[in-house]
């Protein structure tokens, strides 16, 4: 159990590290994908316990730690809504297209939510998205792609990847 | 079964806790209580960071050679063509910079610069499409400290980029002068006034310049430099920052608004300068 966990955690770690290098070659208008995001939900809809919850905790904080973002930023947003795809978890079926794109795309949107709650909450020290500009829904766009070829990657990689208990 | 709703309810406060807990450090870090774990993190993560970045460049840079090689030879030719140039040019400098002395001695300036600057590598970006920050693949074990003014070489001009945010041991974390959160005191080289320049948070829009005195329209002219003024503290006087592209004298405000296309195309950064100054000089902290 240990073994699969911190094998997730370090595949989190290279989207991550991928993130902020590689991904930024093949930026759209200098948007690129949260492909951490984009595993986290996997990770979560898939396991029902807390594993992905946890690495949501874990990933986000790293990822605040490279971040201009402060420390907890990310660590909330990706915690909740690895908290939502946990309760949806074993309520859909994942096809190969469908459903992968529509939990890319709808988990970005999410996250601007989150992140929008949290702007209230603590004013103008947090980042939020501006709903109408384009970073949003590029980004949203680009998770959804994403979601397409990730999905299937670590669909391949269950055995290996996700705790005891999950579908 | 029974077992049933009890593991429901631990699950349930189990997962408050793990929101709670980033809550929490959210709150603490917020209010600047927290640096340590985020240092020891970003120096963890830069380490790989760089192992990507240098495995990427391998890839790009064997690609690009063959292309480099023929771009060479013309820059060799150009470059002979402007050593040519240059030795004339040596001879009227040598002339200018004694009268340059003179003059200089006359206003009472310090010749010396306050100024030393530590190269430093791009070697990743900000994970996430709302902040703009980029690591750097120098930290404290290079002297960089945190606050410091990031400047880089550009089609001749040395122009600002940013500041330093945080420090790792190796590696560096520089947010932008286009970030929302950067604020620059400037001045306008031509017409002298002064302003602030505040970042809108994003590379494709302009920066914005308040505070310039109204009186200022008609001396303020399309294309004037800006440069660092100075009278606060993080940046060091006359680095160039940008270009004035629009001037706005909004009724409502009591100043001009002005808008600043940045010298440096951040687009094509890859190496900047971090600028140190002296022990007995003003601009750090």
């Amino acid at each position: 159990m240990l073994k699969r966990f911190l094998f997730s955690a370090g595949v989190l770690i290279i989207l991550l590290l991928l993130q902020s290098t590689w991904m930024h070659a093949i930026a759209v208008y200098g948007v690129i994908p949260d492909l951490s995001l984009v595993a986290i939900i996997f990770i979560a809809f898939r396991n029902p316990g807390l594993q992905g919850q946890v690495l949501g905790l874990g990933a986000g904080l790293l990822q605040d730690s490279i971040s201009g973002a402060p420390l907890g930023y990310s660590a909330f947003i990706k915690t909740a809504i690895a908290w939502t795809a946990n309760a949806l978890s074993g309520k859909f079926y994942i096809d190969r297209i469908f459903m992968p794109f529509v939990f890319g795309f709808t988990g970005t949107l999410l996250k601007a939510l989150y992140a929008y709650f949290l702007s209230i909450l603590f004013g103008p020290v947090i980042e939020s998205y501006n709903f109408l500009g384009y970073v949003l829904w590029l980004e949203a766009g680009l998770n959804a792609v994403s979601a397409l070829v990730l999905f299937w990657i670590l669909s391949r990689l269950e055995k290996v990847l996700l705790t005891a208990g999950s579908y | 079964m029974a077992k049933g709703p009890g593991l429901a309810v631990r699950k349930s406060l189990a997962s408050a806790l793990l929101v709670t807990t980033s809550l929490v450090i959210l709150t603490v870090s917020t209010r600047s209580l927290v640096g340590v774990p985020e240092q020891l993190a970003l120096t963890v993560l830069s380490t790989f960071q760089k192992g990507f970045t240098t495995v990427g460049v391998f890839f790009t840079d064997t690609a690009g050679s063959i292309v480099s090689l023929r771009r060479l030879q013309e820059n060799y030719d150009e470059l002979l063509k402007r050593v040519e140039d240059l030795g004339t040019l040596e001879r009227s400098y040598s002339e200018l910079k004694q009268e340059n002395v003179r003059l200089r001695e006359q206003l009472d300036y310090s010749i010396e610069s306050n100024y030393t600057s530590t190269s430093a590598r791009i070697i990743a970006r900000d994970p996430s499409n709302l902040h703009l920050t980029f690591m750097i693949n120098k930290g404290g074990l290079h002297g960089i400290r945190k606050n410091q003014a990031v400047v880089a070489f550009q089609d001749g001009f040395e122009g600002l980029i940013g500041r330093v945010v945080e420090v790792g041991r190796s590696s560096s974390m520089v947010a932008p002068i286009y970030d929302s959160t950067s604020f620059v005191a400037v001045r306008l080289e031509r017409s002298r006034y002064d302003g602030l320049a505040v970042g809108l948070g994003s590379p494709d829009e302009p920066v914005l310049i308040n505070y310039v005195k109204k009186r200022a329209k008609d001396e303020v002219q399309f294309g004037d430099m800006v440069v660092t003024s100075g009278l606060q503290s993080l940046y060091p006087p006359g680095i160039v920052v940008g270009r004035v592209r629009k001037v706005r004298d909004l009724d409502y405000l009591t100043s001009l608004e002005l808008e600043m296309e940045p010298v440096i195309d951040f687009g094509r950064l890859e190496y900047v300068f971090v600028i140190g100054v002296h022990d007995d000089g003003s601009g750090d902290r």
